[in-house]
């Protein structure tokens, strides 16, 4: 009887260390393809025994784990919907969100093009399909191909509120992956343009135009004056606990937020 | 001290009308809290997490706002709209007056629904469609995960790309193929009525985005999606239970957006009583479908096989091996999609009319075959959620049921304007 207990209770010691010890963190191809597998690995150096779980697979992706309880912390590039809110409400769920960097979504095209600037309500007809021609925004003839992240991407709907007054994108276009196939297809198609977080636009092939003559880059996001800056979330549900806790401290503390800068981002001090 | 003044006189005004406006100010507050931000009044973080407490605020008021019941967790109301005009005229070979024109324009579909999400991977679907007063679906969902969803009562079966695998509101020819009409539509005695729509149990799943797929299904022999019909008990004709199943793959290759992706899929029912000529005299039906569509922006590809085996479906004494096919490219370019559609019907001796396989087109008699070309094109206003579609329609019927020669021939515009919502 006494084994029983012992090897019970060393069985659940195990679990407990191994569960505390493994952070799933799911969500947000922005930050997850570079910033945060970047912070894991430099808080792992300082927290041996830690281990994680990372899957970028849009902001939707991340907010839906926190509501059904599949991850720690939920990485999204858009604040949760009021849908979303409902939801986790309905499952005993508190969406609480920590803002760990700011971003800029900068619009790019090609190298080659001849647009340097444009107006948002140029962004604007350009990404609805209204204009569909370079020449009718003062560039070289030649038909617009317009790319975008797909539908569980939060940029994809942060970019609509923020540029398309939250219209519909033109049905010509043509949902990628992530920010790097977006840069990929741009710095390929002269007639190419799409939109991507700050940490790629200085991307070979491609170039960010400014609008109305401000340039995505970190002073404008954080005087916003650029149009298209937002923040970037942890989402958890209520305050984070344990190693979720300690991880989202290591984000913020000044050592995170220089990972944050170097990967692109704007820091959020 | 001014400053401090001014932070709780600024608190107290955004308190004040939260409390007072309730979850209604809630969904506008966000230019306020963007000003609180900008006069220094509150940080981004406590800006987030006001958004936040707001957002969740909201969200139960309209929740029990209009949900039918306390333990509605999602409602969503959708509809559609579709209003078509035809103008088709019919000429059969040899007579000396043909079939009055069909010049018209009508309401094609007006449905308006609901789904609600009830919790544990329970839910309800309800569709209504006001034009032809008829259930669209009306069913009882519980989703375990993606490999396995149940539906109890009415919906499609799995069989056919354009009559269960399609939306009405993603043809692109506007109608459905003659084949298709042929094989699912309602048994009038040529037509075989072996699809769409059936009261049963449905069991369906797949691995993801791409993989394999697969559903299955047991309903009523008859399809019926009139209310009354729908609410009926049936009768000796149709008491035994019908079979389906269907397999599938969806495939893709290179990236999301950018890649080719395929599907390809099979699917048979098995359909007692609901053979012969007249239906209820005991003959069975067997029908089988095999579709693939390939598509890499900005082509797609469709194609649609069907076959049946219908007991006594051509007199008592014989049987009848009826066949069809579609074969639809498409292309787009910006908001305009570009269509041609190729399909054929042999009802090896049971007979098919125009009007069977061609909507709205005026009968030129029973034959034994039908083809019917479609040319047409769809300018997207808003997406596939406001389009109009415009297509000229040329079909053909030939041969009697007992090989004599004889020919009937359709020709006409068909146009369509939707609102999916």
């Amino acid at each position: 009887m006494k084994r029983t207990i012992a090897f019970l209770f060393i069985a659940a010691l195990a679990a407990t260390t191994a569960s505390a010890q493994r952070l799933v963190i799911k969500g947000s191809d922005t930050l997850g393809a570079r910033l945060v597998p970047l912070l894991a690995e430099q808080y792992r150096a300082r927290n041996s025994g830690v281990t994680f779980e990372i899957a970028a697979e849009g902001s939707t992706t991340g907010i839906s784990a926190i509501i059904d309880g599949t991850a720690q912390i939920g990485m999204s590039s858009r604040r949760a919907r009021t849908t979303e809110h409902s939801a986790a409400g309905a499952k005993g769920v508190v969406l609480r969100p920590t803002i760990v960097a700011y971003d800029g979504i900068g619009v790019i095209v090609n190298a080659g093009s001849g647009i340097t600037n444009l107006t948002p309500r140029q962004v604007e007809q350009i990404f609805t399909g209204d204009i569909t021609d370079w020449s009718a925004v003062g560039g070289n003839p030649g038909r617009i191909s317009i790319y975008t992240r797909n539908t569980s991407s939060g940029t994809y709907a942060d970019f609509a509120e923020l540029a398309m007054n939250r219209r519909d994108y033109a049905a010509s276009s043509q949902k990628m992956a992530g920010n790097e196939q977006i840069v990929a297809e741009v710095a390929r198609n002269p007639n190419g343009i799409g939109y991507v977080g700050l940490a790629y636009i200085t991307s070979p092939g491609i170039k960010a135009a400014s609008i109305s003559g401000v340039q995505p880059n970190k002073a404008a996001v954080l005087d916003k004056t650029y149009p298209y800056a937002r923040p970037t979330f942890y989402y958890t549900n209520g305050p984070a606990t344990g190693e979720a806790e300690r991880f989202i401290e290591f984000t913020l503390s000044d050592e995170g937020q220089a990972v944050v800068e170097q990967v692109g981002f704007v820091g959020i001090r | 001290m001014r400053k401090a003044y001014k932070t709780i006189r600024w608190l107290v005004v955004f308190g004040g009308l939260i409390s007072i406006a309730g979850p209604a100010f809630a969904q506008d507050s966000g230019p306020l809290i963007q000003l609180l931000v900008r006069k220094g009044l509150v940080t981004d973080q406590e800006a987030e997490e006001l958004r936040a407490e707001l957002a969740r605020d909201l969200s139960a008021g309209v929740v029990s706002t209009i949900a039918g019941s306390s333990g509605t967790l999602g409602l969503r109301i959708n509809g559609r709209a579709q209003v078509q005009y035809a103008d088709l005229s019919t000429d059969v070979s040899g007579a000396a007056a043909d079939p009055v024109t069909t010049r018209h324009a009508f309401l094609r579909r007006i449905y308006l629904g609901a789904r609600a999400e009830l919790g544990a991977g329970w839910g309800g679907t309800i569709n209504y469609d006001f034009a032809g007063s008829t259930f669209d679906a009306a069913h009882v969902t519980w989703r375990r995960n993606d490999a396995l969803t149940l539906d109890i009562g009415l919906r499609k079966v799995p069989v056919g790309l354009e009559e269960w695998y399609t939306s009405s509101s993603s043809l692109k020819a506007i109608e459905r193929s003659p084949a298709t009409r042929y094989f699912v539509e309602s048994n009038n005695g040529r037509r075989l009525g072996a699809g769409s729509y059936r009261i049963g149990l449905y069991a369906g799943g797949r691995t993801g985005t791409t993989g394999p797929f697969y559903n299955v299904a047991i309903t009523n022999p008859e399809r019926d999606e009139s209310s009354t019909g729908a609410a009926g008990i049936g009768g000796a004709s149709n008491n035994h239970q019908s079979y389906w199943g269907n397999v599938g793959y969806i495939g893709r290759v290179g990236e999301l957006g950018t890649g080719l992706t395929y599907t390809v899929s099979a699917s048979a029912g098995i359909l007692p009583d609901q053979g012969g000529k007249v239906l209820g005299a005991g003959d069975d039906l067997t029908v089988f479908n095999a579709f693939a569509q390939v598509s890499k922006a900005p082509f797609d590809f469709q194609a649609e096989l069907f076959s049946a085996d219908v007991e006594r479906g051509v007199s008592a004494t014989r049987d009848a091996q009826p066949f069809g096919f579609s074969l639809q490219p498409s292309v787009t370019f910006g908001q305009f999609e570009y269509v041609v559609r190729y399909s054929m019907v042999d009802s090896d001796g049971r007979g098919i009319n125009l009007s069977d396989g061609i909507r709205s087109a005026p009968s030129g008699g029973t034959m034994n075959e039908l083809s019917e070309w479609f040319g047409g094109v769809s300018y997207f206003f808003r997406g596939n959620n406001v389009k109009l579609q415009l297509g000229y329609v040329r079909g053909e019927t030939r041969d009697t049921v007992t090989g004599a020669s004889a020919k009937a021939t359709t020709s006409g515009i068909r146009s369509q304007m939707q609102a999916n919502f």
